[in-house]
């Protein structure tokens, strides 16, 4: 999909009323951020916004995120074992002290 | 106050302009400088410049017969509108009763608890200044490397078959296996250039993220003051009622206040005139409705105790003003029309 996301109350009010008049092309609306239909009309959408707004507009495309390709086996059985397992008040760092789930730091410098 | 329309001059605290839209009259508000000279002004009809007492007579005297440099055009020679005006500068008001009421508690000087809040916002807001970064140059870059990579990257693949199909048949490979070879290294110097691309896009995207998060600090400032207005709005509007509802009593219209804004029912046009009534302008609101409330412009004026330019009802078509040297044609509209239309 293409995310759009606006950073100014112009831009802003303009995606409103676009959003209203295509409704068939939005895919999820966040107030100042849209989710438009990845078709060559949402992207024609999208663009116009950005030529009238400039820089007070972001679009992104976005993949949908399959974690059995993207994640590594170890990362995602962390994530899996943290919410069963842990404490709730428990940070993640902590829980993962002495097993062989990694630690965050390690995860924050790696590309996906 | 003083008007110049179609070569004459009209003069007064309320002044019938026919011939001219409410737009034009806004305009010529908008953009006029100030008065040149003090003139006196009574709440009688507007009179023409004829009077030649050293006393009164400006020092600039202006002869009537003089064609008006604008060319029939509208100018108006008033105290110019004060920040703030804008909401008021017009009748029937393009504006909600809290909104006006708080135009009129502003031009009479009024603040609120919330002002020096609103000032700091404001301040804050016009320090913010998001640099600009052209991500659109790396992003085309990108692309341009990147379809040459490709086509490159197919070219090296089709040449590769050839020559395979080729030392099957035994025929010559000579000629190809160079073209192979050259076509190959065109192909690394262009995915070279793709991964610089993708390189100086990252680093533009990082920049862009830094600029954004200055956009994202301004719009929430933005909001926060917009919020603050509104709010101030409300507090205006609440404190002017009384005036409000004393001053419904003092224009033509019919209406049943309540106790706040919200309360307000009735004729949208009373509310409009006592909104007018309580503020405190300097520069001229223009009258521009429908039917006629009031049997002149300085009539209106008086009632509403503002300057008032008065579009006439109806009136739109006549040629109306005073010949200069004319004793006996005073301008009062409404001569031939009496009473509000049909």
């Amino acid at each position: 999909m293409i995310l759009t996301v606006t950073y100014s109350q112009e831009a802003r009010r303009t995606l409103r009323n676009t959003c209203r008049a295509h409704e068939e092309t939005v895919r999820r609306r966040f107030g100042r951020a849209v989710l438009f239909a990845e078709t060559v009309f949402g992207a024609f959408l999208a663009l116009r916004l950005r030529e009238k707004h400039g820089e007070d507009v972001q679009l992104e495309r976005t993949v949908p995120f399959n974690e059995f390709s993207a994640v590594p086996e170890s990362v995602r059985a962390a994530a899996t074992a943290y919410v069963q397992e842990a404490n709730p008040h428990t940070p993640y760092a902590k829980f993962a002290v002495g097993t062989d789930h990694p630690d965050p730091r390690s995860l924050q410098g790696r590309e996906l | 106050m003083r008007v110049r329309v179609d070569g004459r001059i009209l003069e007064g605290r309320g002044i019938d302009v026919p011939g001219v839209t409410p737009e034009a009259l806004v305009q010529a508000v908008q953009e006029c400088s100030g008065i040149s000279q003090e003139l006196p002004e009574t709440d009688g009809p507007a009179r023409s410049r004829e009077d030649h007492d050293p006393e009164t007579a400006p020092l600039s005297s202006r002869h009537t017969d003089r064609p008006s440099p604008s060319g029939g055009v509208v100018s108006v020679e008033a105290p110019p509108p004060r920040a703030g005006h804008e909401p008021l500068m017009r009748v029937p008001l393009n504006c909600s009763l809290r909104r006006g009421l708080a135009a009129a508690g502003r031009s009479c000087g009024t603040q609120t608890s919330l002002d020096r809040d609103i000032a700091r916002v404001e301040q804050s807001l016009e320090r913010l200044d998001p640099p600009n970064v052209d991500l659109e140059t790396a992003r085309r870059q990108l692309a341009t490397t990147g379809d040459r990579e490709e086509q490159l990257r197919e070219r090296v693949a089709s040449l590769r078959g050839k020559l395979h199909a080729r030392r099957k048949l035994d025929a010559d490979t000579e000629t190809l296996k160079t073209e192979l070879t050259e076509t190959a290294a065109k192909l690394s110097e262009a995915e070279t250039e793709r991964i610089a691309a993708e390189q100086a896009l990252q680093r533009e995207r990082d920049r862009a993220r830094d600029a954004r998060d200055i956009r994202d600090n301004r719009l929430e400032l933005q909001d926060e003051l917009a919020n603050r207005r509104r709010s101030a709005r409300a507090i205006l509007a609440k404190q002017m009622y009384p005036a409000f509802v004393a001053a419904l009593q003092r224009v033509p219209g019919e209406a049943s206040p309540g106790h706040d804004p919200v309360g307000f029912d009735g004729d949208p046009i009373a509310a409009d005139l006592a909104t007018i009534r309580i503020a405190q302008l300097a520069a001229p609101t223009v009258l521009a409705l429908e039917e006629a409330r009031f049997a002149d412009a300085a009539i209106a004026a008086e009632q509403l105790d503002a300057r008032v330019l008065r579009v006439p009802p109806h009136c739109e078509d006549e040629v109306r003003g005073i010949d200069s040297g004319n004793p006996d044609s005073a301008t009062r509209s409404n001569d031939n029309h009496s009473g509000p239309s049909s």
